[in-house]
């Protein structure tokens, strides 16, 4: 009875959408209302009681506390993608209390989850995840099967931005506007710290329930929005095993490079340089993040600079960094390095004088995701080369169901 | 001699262009600051000074401002995330000007000239050309509210430089930027002039026109290049350089934007005896043997091409052509045979201040030196509009 109610609003629903659609002369594709699985609720509301344990009958991992951030033992293999040994024993999965989930002991449906966009509630797993961050669109595509992401972003499939370029090309792109959203007929729409007020309001209007993760800038690739967005779709062990991934990684790095503090770190900034200005990572950046994960000291920071700030060739004399990172693609980066390679006024510089000045991959370092955790790993690499020569990083893999 | 009423300044109604004798008010009383009174009065008493009030104005407002130039560039090349001893500054910029030999390490040697001091320069250079190019068009629109940008010109200019970077014409020739940006410059002024002289008859008031719709239309195309570019870097490469700044001078920028700036700068001082005439009114300019549109044409080409230049080279900074010429004629008066030479030297002042405090304020970060003369010049703007209208209700 309810199904056809809920069913019979639906197609109302649809058919007004339709008509304010042809009126307007708009896109061709149609939007439709959100299926009966989720609903929006403006106000928290007491969290129901568990109905079941998560469908999985083989639980991966058993995560003994109940902690946002869970991190495995650091384990002294050479490798950087060690898996969790999967146990023969299925134990009951204990999801980690996260920042976002009202209540952590409900596996079952629905269940509720609480962002900056207030409280939704989620009836069954969503099928057509669209998120409107490049971050949160490499997250999902880690947690869910392929078929379960609506579409993605233009930027999720730039290779100059995205770290899941490669993945992307096989997915519909859509383009941003509320209209474009409404089209790929989403039931759980991801919005960005960045995301516009209106876009959000016109798409929760429309019946469709909106999660605002907020994004840290974080080496250690954003675990508790991991958990989060986990628990939204419906992938906690996933969800589990790529934070446990996650730790392992950050602390093999950590295990190999000198401890916070130690006079061997070396000084380290990361710059970039569009139409002949530098920019420099300050502190509170994600370059400034994962310089001090892997092992160096953000000399941007210790002098004091926050955020990202425009600087003078003289200014990069002053830090007198012993490596600079240039996370930038395109000829300008081999460029910004010929230049500073040449540039007389750096020639005391250690940077210059032992050319240690690298290109690295971008997506690691601005994309607000997991990825960051492999801008750390080729950061230590290319700072303590000699410590981490029997090791071979990988990148993260695309969640395949198994 | 006569003075303003305000500064003490000697009144810009003096010589061949004060009234005819029988209308003169006659001459006013000296009043103002004391200070100043006894400034000019100390001016006065020079011989050749007190022969001629335009070359006593001229010199009671380029004095101060050239020591207020020169102890700013000496401060702007001894300050800086670097650390450079003063001593060791004045040897290097007294070696750069071939005198003696700077004992100072290289490193400290080359910060101050291949970095500081082509900076200070093209500060300099592009201070003094919004300065004069302000001080143009306040007097050819007969309004101190208008701007070296009011007809189009900045934005043309920086539809220019969005398409060199767009199309990669910037990475392929080093020039192609700059040469772009002031073609982009001309071609506002172009359409402009064009639109307001349509119909055989020129306008001051529809230049005034087109140039807001014409700026208003090339603000649109630049946003529609900067959406659509599919290359990303140059996208980012756009949005930078429209930022505007210096933070990237170098000494080949000083010696390609130099000659334009001097030229321009010359046009219109050489000009503005009639500019003067010009500001009365266009029948009694005539009367008096002035070639209007000659005079005018050429006014509107120097301000441009020193306005295109200056945003070829620095992006659009906003708010020096603006307020220095203002500041300038409430001190010294609206005569343009001293307003102008002094909106170029208040012009390198004012941008050479605030270039010097947007590199220092937050060092070893900048900020842009848009945010500091937009800081400083809209309160002036601001304070301008209610002084103007507390007059007016006054009368």
């Amino acid at each position: 009875m309810l199904n056809r109610k809920i069913v019979l609003a639906a197609a109302m629903a649809a058919i007004a959408l339709l008509s304010l659609a042809a009126a307007a002369c708009g896109s061709a594709a149609q939007p439709t209302v959100p299926p009966p699985s989720a609903t929006t609720a403006p106000t928290p509301t007491p969290a129901p009681t568990p109905t079941a344990m998560p469908a999985a009958p083989t639980a991966t991992m058993a995560v003994a506390a109940p902690t946002a951030t869970p991190r495995p033992t650091p384990t002294p293999a050479p490798t950087a993608t060690p898996r969790p040994t999967p146990t023969a024993t299925p134990e009951p999965l204990i999801y980690p209390a996260t920042p976002g989930i009202v209540d952590p002991s409900n596996l079952g449906w629905p269940r509720e989850v609480e962002t900056a966009e207030g409280v939704i509630i989620l009836d069954a797993p969503p099928q057509r995840i669209l998120t409107y961050s490049l971050g949160h669109d490499e997250m999902a595509l880690a947690l869910v099967l392929a078929e379960r992401i609506a579409a993605l972003g233009k930027f999720t499939g730039n290779p100059s931005y995205s770290n899941v370029a490669d993945l992307a090309a096989d997915f519909p792109v859509y383009e941003k506007g509320a209209e474009n959203v409404l089209a790929e007929n989403p039931d759980i729409f991801i919005v960005s710290k960045s995301t516009k007020a209106d876009i959000v309001a016109l798409i929760k209007e429309a019946g469709i329930p909106v999660a605002r993760p907020a994004l840290e800038d974080a080496a250690e690739g954003n675990i508790s929005q991991i958990l989060l967005m986990g628990y939204l779709l419906g992938a906690e062990e996933r969800a589990l095993e790529l934070a446990a991934e996650i730790g392992e990684r950050m602390d093999l790095v950590a295990a190999r490079v000198p401890p916070p503090g130690d006079p061997e770190r070396p000084a380290v900034i990361s710059i970039t340089r569009w139409s002949d200005s530098i920019s420099i990572s300050g502190g509170g950046t994600t370059g400034s993040a994962i310089i001090e994960a892997a092992g160096g000291v953000n000399a941007a920071a210790r002098d004091g600079i926050d955020g990202f700030k425009t600087i003078s060739v003289e200014s990069i004399l002053a830090m007198n960094p012993d490596f600079i990172l240039i996370p930038q693609d395109g000829e300008g980066a081999a460029k910004l390095r010929d230049d500073l390679l040449a540039d007389p006024v750096l020639a005391t510089v250690p940077a210059v004088v032992n050319a240690q000045i690298h290109l690295v991959h971008p997506p690691n370092y601005i994309v607000l995701s997991h990825w960051t955790v492999r801008g750390v790993e080729r950061t230590a690499q290319l700072l303590y080369p000699e410590r981490f020569a029997d090791v071979t990083f990988t990148d993260f893999a695309p969640y395949d169901g198994n | 001699m006569l003075h303003t009423a305000d500064s003490g300044a000697p009144d810009l109604r003096s010589d061949d262009d004060r009234p005819p004798a029988g209308q003169s008010p006659g001459p006013t009383p000296v009043r103002g600051k004391p200070v100043l009174r006894l400034y000019w009065g100390w001016l006065g008493r020079s011989p050749a000074l007190g022969r001629s009030p335009v070359l006593l104005r001229l010199a009671g407002g380029a004095l101060p401002l050239l020591a207020a130039g020169a102890a700013l560039t000496l401060f702007a090349a001894a300050m800086g995330p670097y650390s450079i001893p003063l001593a060791h500054t004045f040897d290097i910029l007294l070696q750069q000007i071939g005198l003696g030999q700077a004992a100072a390490p290289e490193t400290e040697q080359a910060i101050i000239a291949s970095i500081r001091l082509p900076r200070i320069a093209l500060a300099l250079t592009v201070g003094a050309a919004l300065g004069v190019a302000g001080a143009v068009m306040q007097g050819l629109f007969r309004n101190p509210m208008a701007d070296p940008g009011i007809i189009g010109v900045s934005t043309g200019g920086a539809l220019g430089a969005v398409a060199a970077i767009a199309t990669g014409a910037q990475a392929a020739f080093a020039l192609a930027l700059p040469a772009m940006s002031f073609a982009g410059a001309a071609g506002a002024l172009a359409l402009v002039y064009a639109v307001a002289s349509a119909g055989g008859r020129f306008s001051m008031s529809a230049l005034l026109l087109s140039g807001v719709a014409v700026s208003a239309f090339i603000a649109a195309i630049i946003s529609a290049i900067i959406l659509f570019t599919e290359n990303l870097e140059a996208q980012r490469d756009m949005l930078f350089w429209l930022a505007g700044g210096l933070d990237a001078s170098r000494w080949s920028d000083v010696r390609l934007s130099l000659p334009f700036v001097l030229f321009g700068v010359a046009v219109a001082a050489v000009m503005a005896r009639d500019l003067n005439l010009l500001m009365v009114s266009e029948d009694e300019a005539r009367a008096l043997g002035v070639r209007v549109g000659l005079t005018r044409n050429s006014l509107l080409l120097a301000a441009s091409l020193i306005t295109g230049t200056a945003v070829a080279f620095s992006g659009t900074i906003a708010f020096v052509g603006l307020i220095v010429p203002h500041a300038l004629r409430l001190v010294t008066g609206a005569d343009h045979r001293t307003l102008i030479p002094l909106s170029a030297l208040g012009g390198c002042v004012f941008m050479l201040a605030a270039d010097t405090l947007a590199r220092l304020v937050i060092a070893p970060a900048e900020v842009s030196v848009g945010i500091i003369t937009a800081l400083v010049g809209a309160p002036f703007f601001l304070a301008l509009l209610i002084r103007n209208k507390a007059r007016a209700s006054m009368l």
